[in-house]
Parts: C-alpha cells; sequence; structure tokens
C-alpha cells in the first residue's frame, strides 16, 4: 500500500480501451444491433405463444407467469418470469446445443455427469464404491437365502459400459475397476444355496464378435447382451425349454438418458426384443399395485414416447407376478434393477410363475412377498453403478 | 437481479434503456439529466428488488438517514459547530457500520463467542443483503468527504439515492467514491460513441463471465467434491487455476459490465482491474486487483489511520489492520481474514525487508512467483474451512506422497487445456499486445464479428445453465 504510486488507477487504459467510433454509421448500426438482440428477443418470446413440452429435455416448460401482488413480495414472481424467459427463449434448444458443441470444440468430454466417448457412444460416470456398503449388502443376501435353504439363489452382478467399453473413453480416463468391485462383492456371498454368475466372458467374447452390448445413448445394456447372460443362467440352473429365441427390432430411434442428461445429440440407438419362439404358452401380466392385468410382457405404447425402454414390461413397478402355461413347477422370483426387464421373456419358458420385485419401489419385505408364494428359484440381478448406488435393498430383506 | 440473467439482458435493459432515453431536451440540460435520474433511481429500485424484494427497504431508509445527515454535518460544519458536526458524523458512521455488522457479521461475533466462551447464545442472523458492502462503502465514502469538507452536501434527493442504488455497479462494484461522481450526477455526457463503447465493455463482461469464469469454476467446484489429499500434484494445481481464472474472470467481468452499463448511461466510473495476473510483486498485485476497494481502504482506513507518516512501526501495524480488514470484507469468516493477513504481511515484508532486492530479480520470473502466492492466497480465500485450505495445500506441495502427474491429471489437460491456456493469455493481458489491425474497415468488421460471437455464445452460456433434463426413467 504506498499511496504514491496510486495517481495511474484513474485514466482508462489497457483492459478497458474500446474507442475509436470515429464512423457514425458504425455507432448506429452497433446499437442497433445490440437493441435488436435485447429488446428483440424479449418481445419475440413475450409474442410467440408459450411452448408448453420440451422434447430435448423432457419436460414441461414453465409458461407466463401471471402477476399477484403476493408473488411480487415473496419473490416468486420474478424467480417464475426468469425461468419463463429462459424455458421460452427462442432458439433455446439449439443455443444449448451451440454451447455443448463448442466447449467439445475446445476439448471437453464430459457434459452434466456424462462422458462422451469414441464412437458416439456415452457413459454414465460409474457411482461411488464402497467396500463397507458392498459387505452391508452382501450379509442382507446371506441372511436372506439362509433362511430358505431349499431354494436355489443366484446373484448377477452386471458391469457397465465404462468397463466393458473402456477403450471407448475419453483419452486418459480411467474409471473405477468394476471386475475387482464384483468378484469382492461376490467372494463375501457365502451361503450353500447360492450361486454367483460371472458375465465377464460371456460379454467379452459376444463384443469380440462385433455384438452390440450397450446402448450408446443410455444406460442400458442391450437385449443381446441380456442374452448372453441369460444364457449362462439358464446354464447353471440347468433349464432346458426346445425354444428357439428370435430378435425383432421394435425401434431404431431410441434416444435414452445419457442422450438426455448430456444434451449430446450425436445418435440414436435401436432396440430389439427377444421372445420365445412358437411356444405355445401363454401368460397374464399382473400388476398388482396399479391393479392392472395384461397378457404381454411389452407395452408397445411406450415407443412412442420418450423412453422407448418401458418397452419391456412397461417400466419399474414394486411387483410384477406373471403367470406362464410353461409345463412344470419351477416358480421364479426376482429381486432386480431395471437391467433384467428385457430378460424377462426369455425366462417365461422356464418358470409357471415370475414374481419380480424392484426394492427400490417396494413397500412390503421381500420375506411377505416369500410367504405369499412358494419359490424354487430367486434371481438377484442389478447393475453395478445401480447396485453401488442403491439403498433400498437392504430394508426389505 | 445479475447482469449475467435473461432477465436482465432482455427484459430489465431494454426497458431502461428506453425510458432512460425518452427525456431529451436540447435548451435544458440540466433538467433533462435530472429527468434521467430519475429513470436511473427508480429501475435501480426495480432492479435491487427483483432479488431483494424486502431489502430494498433498509436500503431507502439508509439512503434517507444519510441524505439528512449529510446535509446536516455540512451545515452544522459551515456555522463553525464542529462538535455537533462531528458527533453527527460519529453517529452516521456507527449507523452505517452498525447495519453492516448486524447483517454481515452478528453470525460470525456469535459463533465465535458461543465457542470460545462455551455460551449458547442464539444465532439469529438474517439473510445478507445483496450488495450491502459495496454501497455502505459508498454512503460511508460520501459521509466522510462531507464531513472533511472535500465535497459539498448533496441537496437534491434523487441525485444523491441515484449515486446509492445505481444498478450498473449496486450488487458487485466497483465502489464508486461519491467525490469521483459528483459532478456526472448533474452533468455528463450521453453519446452514441460512448453508448456504443459501453455496450462492447459490457458484452465483454458478459463474455469473461459466463464464457470464462462459470466453466472455469465448475471444474473447480467438481474437483473439490473429491478427496483432495489423494489428488496428483498437477490435478491440484490446475484445480486451484482453475479457481484463480474463475475468481478473476467473475469479478473483473462484472466490473466490466458495470464500467459499460455507467458509459451506455453516461457514468464513468473508475477502472477496477488492470490486468493483475501479469503483476510483477505482490505490490504490483494489489495495485491492479480490485483497484476500486483497495483505493478505498488507502483513502478511508490507511491514510486517516497515520499511513506511512508515524514510523516504522506504525505503518506495520497499520498494513496489518488495513489487510485484516479487507480480508473480513470479502466475508465474515476466519479464512477471509486469513486471507488478508496473507497478504498485509507479503506487502510488510516487500516493503521493509525484500525492498530493492525485487527489482534485480528478472521481470518472468517475478511474474511467476507472484501468480503463485496469489495462487495460494486462494487457496484460503476458496476454503471456508481453513483446516480443508491446508489439506489442499498439502496436495499441491504432495506431502502424502500424491504423485506428480496421474491419469486424472491428463484427463483434466485433455478435456480444459486449451480453453485454460486461452483464459491464461487472456488474463495476462496476451490478447490486448496482438498488433492492432491498420485497415480500419477490416480492424471494424473483425471486432464486429468478435463481439457478435461472444455476445451468442454468452447467451448459449447462460441458456445452458438452465438446461434442465427430466430424467423420469433413470432408473
Amino acid at each position: 500500500m504506498q499511496e504514491e504510486k496510486y495517481n495511474d488507477t484513474k485514466q482508462n487504459t489497457d483492459e478497458l480501451q474500446e474507442k475509436s467510433f470515429t464512423s457514425a454509421l458504425v455507432c448506429y448500426a452497433l446499437i442497433a444491433a445490440f437493441i435488436l438482440l435485447t429488446a428483440g428477443a424479449g418481445i419475440f418470446t413475450l409474442a410467440v405463444t408459450d411452448r408448453s413440452f420440451s422434447e430435448s429435455e423432457n419436460r414441461v416448460l414453465s409458461q407466463k407467469p401471471a402477476f399477484t401482488l403476493s408473488g411480487l413480495l415473496d419473490g416468486s414472481f420474478m424467480s417464475d418470469f426468469e425461468s419463463w424467459l429462459s424455458d421460452q427463449f427462442p432458439l433455446r434448444d439449439e443455443a444449448i446445443s451451440l454451447k455443448t458443441d463448442f466447449e467439445r470444440l475446445g476439448g471437453k468430454r464430459e457434459e452434466n455427469g456424462v462422458y462422451i466417448g469414441e464412437n458416439n457412444r456415452l457413459f454414465e460416470r460409474p457411482a461411488d464404491y464402497s467396500a463397507d456398503n458392498i459387505k452391508t449388502k452382501a450379509e442382507a443376501i446371506n441372511g436372506f437365502i439362509s433362511a430358505y435353504p431349499e431354494v436355489n439363489a443366484l446373484v448377477t452382478i452386471v458391469p457397465n459400459s465404462s468397463f466393458i467399453y473402456s477403450e471407448e473413453l475419453p483419452d486418459f480416463l480411467t474409471l473405477s475397476n468394476q471386475e475387482k468391485q464384483i468378484k469382492e462383492f461376490y467372494s463375501a456371498l457365502n451361503s450353500k444355496n447360492l450361486k454367483t454368475v460371472d458375465t465377464l466372458p460371456v460379454l467379452y467374447a459376444m463384443k469380440a464378435k462385433g455384438t452390440d452390448l450397450y446402448y450408446r445413448t443410455d444406460h442400458h445394456w442391450t437385449t443381446r447382451a441380456a442374452f448372453g447372460v441369460y444364457s449362462q443362467i439358464a446354464d447353471i440352473w440347468k433349464l432346458s425349454a426346445d425354444t428357439e429365441y428370435t430378435f425383432h427390432t421394435v425401434t431404431d430411434s431410441f434416444e435414452g438418458t445419457l442422450f438426455s442428461k448430456s444434451g449430446v445429440h450425436d445418435t440414436t440407438d435401436t432396440i430389439e426384443i427377444c421372445v420365445p419362439e412358437g411356444s405355445v404358452e401363454s401368460y397374464t401380466v399382473n400388476y398388482e399395485s396399479l391393479q392392472l392385468k395384461s397378457t404381454t410382457l411389452f407395452d408397445e405404447s411406450k415407443l412412442s414416447t420418450k423412453n422407448k425402454y418401458e418397452v419391456f414390461l412397461g417400466g419399474n413397478y414394486d411387483k410384477v407376478s406373471i403367470e406362464t402355461t410353461a409345463p412344470n413347477q419351477n416358480t421364479l422370483l426376482i429381486v432386480k434393477d431395471s437391467y433384467v426387464n428385457c430378460m424377462i421373456p426369455m425366462l417365461t419358458p422356464h418358470f409357471s410363475r415370475i414374481v419380480v420385485v424392484d426394492p427400490r419401489y417396494m413397500t412390503d419385505t421381500i420375506e411377505t412377498v416369500m410367504g405369499e408364494y412358494t419359490f424354487t428359484h430367486v434371481l438377484f440381478l442389478y447393475n453395478l453403478n445401480t447396485f453401488n448406488e442403491d439403498s433400498a435393498l437392504c430394508d426389505v430383506l | 437481479m445479475v447482469f449475467s440473467s435473461t432477465a436482465f439482458l432482455f427484459a430489465f435493459l431494454p426497458v431502461t434503456l428506453a425510458l432512460y432515453f425518452l427525456p431529451v431536451s436540447f435548451k435544458n440540460k440540466k433538467r433533462e439529466i435530472g429527468k434521467k435520474n430519475l429513470v436511473l433511481l427508480v429501475t435501480s429500485l426495480v432492479f435491487y428488488a427483483w432479488g431483494e424484494p424486502v431489502y430494498v427497504l433498509l436500503m431507502l431508509i439508509s439512503i434517507f438517514f444519510n441524505y439528512v445527515t449529510g446535509i446536516d454535518i455540512y451545515a452544522s460544519k459551515k456555522k463553525g459547530r464542529n462538535k455537533t458536526a462531528a458527533f453527527l458524523f460519529a453517529v452516521s458512521v456507527a449507523f452505517n457500520l452498525f447495519l453492516l455488522g448486524y447483517f454481515k457479521y452478528s453470525g460470525f461475533v456469535v459463533d465465535n463467542i458461543n465457542s470460545i466462551f462455551g455460551t449458547d447464545i442464539v444465532n439469529r442472523q438474517l439473510p445478507l443483503p445483496v450488495g450491502i458492502s459495496f454501497y455502505t462503502f459508498q454512503i460511508l465514502s460520501y459521509i466522510i468527504d462531507v464531513y472533511k469538507g472535500k465535497v459539498k452536501a448533496q441537496k437534491k434527493l434523487i441525485p444523491f439515492a441515484s449515486y446509492i442504488t445505481m444498478f450498473p455497479q449496486l450488487i458487485a462494484g466497483p465502489i464508486v467514491q461519491y467525490s469521483d461522481i459528483e459532478k456526472q450526477l448533474s452533468d455528463r455526457r450521453i453519446n452514441k460513441e460512448l453508448f456504443c463503447e459501453g455496450v462492447l465493455i459490457f458484452i465483454r463482461g458478459l463474455g469473461k463471465k459466463v464464457i470464462f469464469a462459470n466453466p472455469a469454476g465448475k471444474i473447480y467446484t467438481d474437483l473439490l467434491l473429491t478427496d483432495i489429499s489423494t489428488q496428483s500434484m498437477t490435478t491440484a494445481w490446475f484445480g486451484i487455476l482453475c479457481y484463480s481464472l474463475q475468481i478473476y474472470f467473475d469479478f473483473s467481468g462484472y466490473s466490466d459490465m458495470a464500467i459499460g452499463l455507467g458509459k451506455m448511461l453516461g457514468f464513468e466510473f473508475v477502472r477496477n482491474f488492470n490486468f493483475p495476473y501479469s503483476a510483477t510483486s505482490i505490490t504490483d498485485f494489489w495495485r491492479r486487483w480490485h483497484i476500486s476497494l483497495s483505493s478505498w481502504f488507502r483513502d478511508y482506513v490507511y491514510i486517516p489511520l497515520g499511513g506511512n507518516r508515524k514510523g516504522k512501526f506504525r505503518n506495520i501495524l497499520n498494513i496489518l489492520v488495513v489487510w485484516s480488514l479487507t480480508g473480513m470484507w470479502h466475508g465474515a469468516s476466519w479464512n477471509f481474514i486469513a486471507w488478508g493477513a496473507f497478504y498485509g504481511v507479503l506487502l510488510i515484508a516487500e516493503k521493509f525487508v525484500l525492498g530493492s532486492l525485487i527489482e534485480k530479480i528478472p521481470t518472468a520470473v517475478r511474474r511467476v512467483v507472484t501468480m503463485v502466492i496469489v495462487m495460494v492466497g486462494w487457496v484460503f480465500f476458496s476454503n471456508i474451512n481453513i483446516g480443508d485450505a491446508f489439506t489442499y495445500l498439502g496436495a499441491m506441495a504432495g506431502i502424502n506422497g500424491n504423485l506428480l502427474f496421474d491419469g486424472k491429471a491428463a484427463y483434466l489437460i485433455a478435456c480444459y487445456g486449451f480453453p485454460t491456456t486461452v483464459m491464461c493469455l487472456s488474463s495476462a493481458g496476451f490478447f490486448n499486445r496482438l498488433p492492432k489491425i491498420k485497415n480500419k474497415t477490416a480492424d471494424i468488421a473483425v471486432r464486429g464479428i468478435f463481439y457478435a460471437v461472444v455476445f451468442i455464445l454468452s447467451i448459449a452460456f447462460l441458456l445452458s445453465e438452465t438446461y434442465n433434463p427430466f430424467l423420469y426413467f433413470r432408473f
């Protein structure tokens, strides 16, 4: 702090230099452009009819707020006004893409928690892994399965796209070793009647043959990948059925969660369904909490919505019970996240009843479900990210 | 309201400008300015009330009180009643400091009393009124200058109120001293050249804030979510570099926007930043960083305390007091005081110990050393908890055996190395030293395109901040 050296601070020098407007024409052009952009955009937004829904953000947009005195005093009018103007701003979606593209040009390879990889592949940022958390879950499952020594239990934790396709991650990005995490979890499971499925060899073999195992714009695995793991499960449980499975493409314009989350719109995905062919059995699907019965495991109406993955089972519900006409006494309980949804049709020929529970939506415990029916088989199927994040499983076991 | 919002850019600003340029009088310039001041006052109150619908009353009370006492102090002095003037002055300073202290520091004081004495006083801290640190200092500059006889009291309420509330500098500075703007309140140059200059400076400031500062800040905050003690040294340094860029572009961007808006309305504010990251010493840094604040502390605290005129010991003490207060001004928390004291000590060292020694070091080395010190300072500034600041410094120094470099650092540099390099060059004034385009038409075209791109990108970045995809199908 030397007062004598301060005398230069009040001159406008370098940092603020923006003079030389000698031409009146340039001046007026600049003023006109500035007013046109600011006032113009404001008036335009006010004049045109509000959009009600944004496809790309998949949400209802804010509408012109009504002026009220109470809204003014508590400030809600002001915040409503701001979100209205931002939501309805002309070329909003284009502006957001412009920003994303501009930053990618500068080298940025992630957007809103989504990594932008090679070949237009988007990756979900993996959930934090905690050894304690995994141990708690293993103990809960051990305890639960030990209480039902007569059931055949199987635990399947599926790795995520960011591990299987790690070579397509942005340069230099290294993420956690999911193989190690899954092995650690499996080794903590010790009930005698419980087996685990090591999905990696099968997934890698399929990948080597060029099968797409995960969607590029969504965090789910593909039906093909699910089929590979289904075959492993069928081997372990010695499920045999003389069934041929066929794949049908139901849409090629799937834009998944990672697409929406990141705002990166480079590609779309194809969804296939896999159905046991020529099988004569039919089934009833009972959505108990909805008090709704259906005769199909697919909800085709979802194909015309944003979330096309919900074509499988219509989405996630606390409890869905499926009665089939499969000619055997086997019954299956599935404790799961959404990864299993595309696999359920493959399992129907082997079980006369399948009950699917999703702990994230359950209010009952699984014990209650076990009391309602008798099960010969129990399958736990999760993807590792959801499994690491999950906090509902231990509550229901 | 903040400048970097759609409500400001596309609603408030066009309406305000339209109203402001409505009163035109070729015969009576004074009257025209008077009307413009009224428009400025009303729009500024709307601007403030937009974010603080209740605290606008607090500001109005403060304005009215200081308006009356300012006149009283001036009148008393004129009549030779120095004791009355001194009393009124003391009351007024106390009132202003009380308001600032109550809203900004009472929670901090109560928390400290509770923790030191084990008491259990209830912390009734109210939310901080936006801009109170800035407008209180502006009011104080007026009251002190009136008392000292440096300026006349402002007899008209509207110009006085528009000085305090003036929306361009109301909530984030620069801190405009009354003496600098007194004349402009009654007579100022408003013309298209100045307006154009203002528009460009405003756009530049907007770009600094939304294209540079916000993304740079995001890199740092994302990094703080991880366990910093396990990060590599490069990652830690890169993180604090990003924070340094954020805080500079945020603050200087806001100052540019204020200065630009001021020019559009015919006001000339003091420059607030002068490429602080090109400073060659800490003393030099503080001549370039937030100039309006350090000038304020110099004029109203350091010099009145005796400055360097009362011997070495008093000078050192004065510097320490001023810098602890400067630190505290930035926030009611120990880390800001530590940050201020850190600079106090460094400035004393430069002034009394290093002195002419510094001059012998090559400029490039001095720049680097200064920047490293400034970055260390920002570690304290950005971590409210001083323990966290030391953890961060530990990672920078590699005391936990942190690697020098790792995959995370490589990834960060691959993603953000290019934009941060551009920001570094920009903050050091590199682009201003590029050769000027000689051809006038080409120059106008290049600058026109540049500012158009910056403005459009700024809007894109601004809208992106509200990108909010709904993922009901998250599972």
